[in-house]
């Protein structure tokens, strides 16, 4: 009886379930054009959603991860993905004009190295900004005193990062 | 942070039911948006020859007969692939935690 039970719940589960995820891509459409850091910083706590400063870190600890998982998963997609397209261009170019597969490659290769350089920055610079963001909500979410103090290790921290890397390629 | 007790394994089937019926809604569910696109198709054919309705109509609906098709199977691959994954994640992790993290969006 009970197992029945439980073949009904799954089965219900499972199917309303799969209308959700069918439409989940157009559903993460909007959620992907907003930034998540910023939107998270402005709305206001409110007493239900208040944690501890643990349990916040925790939190954090676990989105990190989860980020660092999702990145590791689609460079590599973005890899395969570009191998293929550069594989499939070269023999379609190939086919189509009769050139030598030399020439194709040594066209191919500087416009796919060039592409995968400003996507790099193109995805820098949104770090960047998002980074500046998220001081700039903390900053203006906190106190005062709070508020310089952050500034002060932000900036610490820029220049103490930078004099770390010239100290490791010059080093005396 | 409020800790969820442990579940008992789940049975050797209940992965295996839930693809099937994935695979069934989902499947129902792009039968159900693609045939608007598959009456679209007589039905443009039969308003340019019985009412020899306009250039632009005629292409609008075209239009819109490609852009139900694409969006539909576009979902319903994605749905797949995401289910298989699913699946796969269930049948080499089980019930744990790498699971849950899939359906975050």
């Amino acid at each position: 009886m009970s197992s029945a039970r439980r073949f009904l719940d799954l089965t219900v589960e499972a199917a309303s379930s799969s209308v959700l995820e069918f439409f989940r891509p157009l559903l993460a459409i909007p959620h992907l054009l907003k930034s998540p850091v910023t939107s998270a910083l402005i709305v206001e706590p409110t007493h239900e959603d208040q944690v501890s400063l643990e349990e916040a870190k925790a939190i954090l600890r676990e989105g990190l991860a989860r980020g660092r998982h999702q990145e590791r998963f689609l460079l590599t997609q973005c890899i395969i993905a570009a191998l293929a397209s550069v594989l499939a261009l070269a023999i379609s170019l190939l086919d189509a004009f009769r050139i030598n597969g030399a020439v194709i490659l040594a066209i191919i290769l500087p416009i796919s190295g060039f592409a995968v350089w400003v996507a790099f920055r193109v995805v820098k610079n949104r770090e960047r900004i998002i980074e500046l963001k998220t001081v700039y909500g903390l900053m203006k979410s906190v106190d005062r005193d709070t508020a310089e103090r952050v500034v002060k290790q932000v900036m610490w921290g820029k220049r103490r990062g930078k004099r770390v890397s010239k100290k490791g390629k010059n080093p005396r | 942070m409020a800790t969820t007790p442990e579940q008992p394994p789940p049975a050797w089937w209940e992965p295996v039911w839930e693809l099937v019926v994935h695979v069934l809604v989902g499947s129902l569910l792009f039968a159900v948006i693609f045939a608007p696109a598959v009456a679209l198709d007589p039905a443009v054919k039969w308003l340019k020859t019985s009412l020899e309705v306009s250039d632009f109509l005629a292409t609008l609906l075209t239009w819109t007969k490609y852009i139900i098709a694409s969006i539909d199977a576009l979902l319903y691959v994605i749905f797949m692939l995401r289910m298989g994954w699913l699946f796969v994640s269930k049948l080499l992790w089980g019930n744990s935690r790498h699971v849950e993290r899939q359906k975050i969006p």
